[in-house]
């Protein structure tokens, strides 16, 4: 009575059920079954192995903890690019204009005299081996450490004939840099992009004026004193019209369809939020 | 670069709280309380370029950063203090 219900542990009494006992009869019976059974058993010892390697290969996979990682070695840095075709050329015509040169995974960058940008770049759209025919991007960076001159412009050059490209980099201070609207069109609105967002002023380009920005904002945002938050100013308090009564019934329809998002102007609504005093995105406390 | 980092590039020194600059004989300047930690970093950089721009100037004689979880803080020695602590003995 006392045994019954208990689980039959290995090395135990054998099971003497019926069941257990028909079993035992058919193995004596057909040696077969026997054979059979010992591949079983191999294969859930091979099975179990697997599991095992499986297991160990997941702890050393990334997902898993790791083990203290040693310090990164250093990655490739520019090498000293004079000896370059493109540089020993420009520097054969205009000597003082090239600064330096150097190359950074097989690519090349020139800088260059602030005073012969509009030179250099001509030439180099002229140049019958390499002629760089199109104005790829004209960008800027702002190295506020750089205090004599603390913009770079940057322009990127590629010559779809040779299939070849170049970056030249220039120095600019509050004077800003002459323009070369008159070498590439193109550069046009990338000019004025710098001008808005960087305040870089291009001597005589065409139209200088802010293009992403409205004319009187204040500051430029891509400055590194510039602060990215997120603020009602002078700007926004004087042309975001407020809402009248329709709209704002209008807006607490959307919302309660769950629209607000694509159908609210995203400036109003935020101009709302400033004005009522309540906190624009809760924080994570 | 981290509000951390930034303050250690700009050789700032780093406060918990607005009370301890202002313990350590510092002058608070303007509050940023931007939402995430990138425009926490561009607050800390905007704010320390203004002060280092201070310090060359002459108007601050050391600058700090009083970093705290939702917001950043300019503060400064004003270089007055070196005249008076000249006469505290």
């Amino acid at each position: 009575m006392a045994e019954e219900g208990k689980p039959t542990e290995p090395g135990s009494q054998p099971d003497t059920s019926p069941n257990q006992r028909t079993q035992d009869q058919a193995r004596a019976a057909n040696p077969s079954s026997l054979t059979a059974d010992a591949e079983k058993d191999a294969q859930v010892e091979a099975a179990k192995a697997r599991v095992t390697a499986v297991k160990e290969a997941a702890q050393a996979a990334p997902g898993a903890p790791k083990a203290p990682v040693k310090k990164k070695e250093e990655g490739p840095k520019p090498v000293d690019a004079s000896s370059h075709p493109l540089v020993e050329k420009l520097r054969q015509k205009f000597d003082a204009a090239v600064i330096e040169a150097s190359e950074f995974l097989g690519q090349l960058s020139i800088r260059i005299e602030p005073s012969s940008v509009v030179k250099v770049c001509d030439a180099l759209k002229r140049d019958p081996e390499t002629p760089f025919n199109y104005l790829s991007d004209l960008t800027c960076a702002h190295y506020p450490d750089h205090r004599e001159a603390p913009f770079e412009v940057i322009y990127n050059l590629y010559s779809i004939p040779a299939n070849e490209r170049v970056r030249l980099k220039v120095w600019a201070n509050g004077e800003g840099v002459e323009s070369v609207t008159g070498v590439w069109p193109a550069a046009d609105w990338p000019e004025r992009e710098v001008y808005d967002l960087f305040g870089v002023a291009f001597h005589n380009h065409p139209d200088l004026r802010r293009i992403l920005l409205p004319p009187d904002w204040e500051g430029h945002p891509l400055r590194k004193d510039y602060p990215l938050e997120f603020v009602e100013n002078r700007w926004t308090e004087e042309h975001l019209p407020e809402f009248t009564d329709v709209q704002k019934e209008q807006l607490d329809q959307r919302r309660a369809y769950g629209l607000e998002i694509l159908s609210a102007s995203p400036e109003r609504e935020v101009r709302e939020l400033f004005k009522s005093g309540k906190e624009v995105m809760p924080k994570d406390k | 670069m981290s509000p951390k980092e930034i303050a250690a590039h700009y050789e700032a020194k780093v406060f918990d709280s607005p009370a301890a600059a202002e313990s350590a004989g510092f002058a608070l300047t303007e509050t940023l309380a931007p939402r995430n930690v990138w425009n926490k970093a561009s607050a800390a950089q905007s704010l320390a370029l203004k002060l280092r721009d201070k310090k060359e100037k002459g108007e601050a004689k050391e600058i700090g950063l009083v970093i705290e979880p939702w917001s950043v803080t300019g503060c400064y020695v004003p270089n007055e203090t070196a005249g008076r602590d000249h006469f505290k003995v």
